[in-house]
């Protein structure tokens, strides 16, 4: 399934998006949320960043599981193969239990800390294993 | 029976490769948990598996594009018994510096034991932490595993274990660590270290449930059988 946009390209202050809950395709058990850090990809940028909190419902959205936390700074490019080429993109994902189950779905948050920084994320289902 | 580590083992290489894998040293016992962390140079997604047991779940990944590192975890309840060895695939990529630590526990839930796991970048700090996870049920065995996304060879510096947490095992020399303890009453919990000197981190943190007691009357071995002397005392004997 081919990623979708969930946050566009902008300029964001602090605080919370919220990812509308999404039904989650049967056979596809893993999804992951992409976002752009590029623009906070300098020295300076380590206290800059996104929180994306995930979860699950099973059951249609009666009810949801525990939330999944994955959080991506900025900051100076290095690594341990020397600083890797932009576009910065970072990612978190988690796989989604019962993949035969139509009743599956995903919603979350999406918290700006450091801000304002331009970004964008985009969410994508794939099969999993 | 509360949560107890049983053993660990980890491995790197800094060279491209499209699969890690780490054999346990000893074999692992029946209804034990396997966990695994995995660090990778690349933006993917991996798949978990081992000889006996065939696929484990995910428990979380992140790719850190600023280094160009990801990282994934992977969980595996009610193992079965033998010589285990765990191999982490990279679909479709070879990836350089790939790391690979597994562990074996006892008492976890044989089902449905995952109780919250977050983990996040962490830079430009000597305490790197996990982020707090709350957990639900008490005795829960929590795991935190870090990789350093500034190593590459054997690894420089040092890790030191947050406080309460007992560390397993470092990956070389603090190119990862892995730590756990056992939370003896629901709530928040963060996975925390001590650094010789800031680096860039991912941090990771795992709860998972202790096996429930045995309901009672559900002993194996009633103790009217254990304790019946007549079958070894010969004075007694037909």
């Amino acid at each position: 399934m081919a990623r979708f946009s969930v946050l566009a390209n902008a300029v964001y202050a602090n605080g919370d998006r919220q990812i509308a809950s999404t039904a989650v395709p049967t056979n596809l058990a893993f999804v992951t949320l992409y976002v752009d850090v590029t623009d906070i990809a300098v020295a300076g940028g380590e206290d800059k960043g996104v929180r994306i909190s995930l979860e699950f419902s099973l059951d249609g959205g009666a009810t949801w599981g525990l939330p999944f936390v994955g959080e991506l700074r900025g900051g100076q490019p290095g690594g341990p193969g020397g600083p890797p080429p932009p576009p910065y993109i970072s990612s978190v994902g988690i796989q989604i239990p019962e993949p035969l189950n139509a009743n599956r779905r995903v919603r979350g948050t999406i918290t700006v800390f450091g801000g304002p920084f331009r970004m964008s994320a985009e969410a994508e289902f794939v099969t999993y294993p | 029976m509360p949560p107890a580590w049983v053993q660990d083992d980890t491995s790197f290489s800094d060279g491209n490769g499209a699969t890690i894998a780490q054999a346990f040293g000893a074999n692992v016992t029946a209804g034990g948990l396997i966990l695994t962390w995995t660090g990778f140079g690349a933006d993917n997604t991996p798949t978990c598996s081992d000889n006996i047991n065939g696929a484990h779940t995910a428990y979380g990944k992140l790719h850190d594009s600023v280094n160009n590192q990801g990282y994934a975890a992977f969980y595996f309840p009610n193992a079965g018994a033998g010589a285990t060895t765990v191999t982490v695939t990279f679909g479709g990529q070879s990836p350089a510096f790939r790391r690979i630590g597994i562990a074996e526990y006892s008492g976890i839930a044989t089902a449905g034991p995952a109780d919250g796991n977050t983990l996040r970048v962490q830079s430009g700090t000597t305490t790197p932490s996990s982020g707090a996870i709350t957990t639900t049920a008490n005795g829960d065995l929590i795991f935190a595993s870090i990789e350093n996304l500034d190593e590459s060879d054997v690894g420089t510096g040092t890790v030191t274990q947050g406080a309460g947490y007992t560390e397993r095992q470092q990956l070389g020399t603090w190119i990862g660590s892995m730590e756990d303890q056992v939370q003896a009453s629901a709530g928040s919990i963060d996975g925390t270290w001590t650094l010789d000197a800031a680096k860039r981190c991912i941090c990771h943190i795992m709860a998972m449930k202790a096996q429930p007691p045995a309901p009672p009357g559900s002993r194996a071995f009633p103790p009217r059988i254990a304790l019946r002397p007549r079958a070894f005392a010969p004075g007694l004997a037909r």
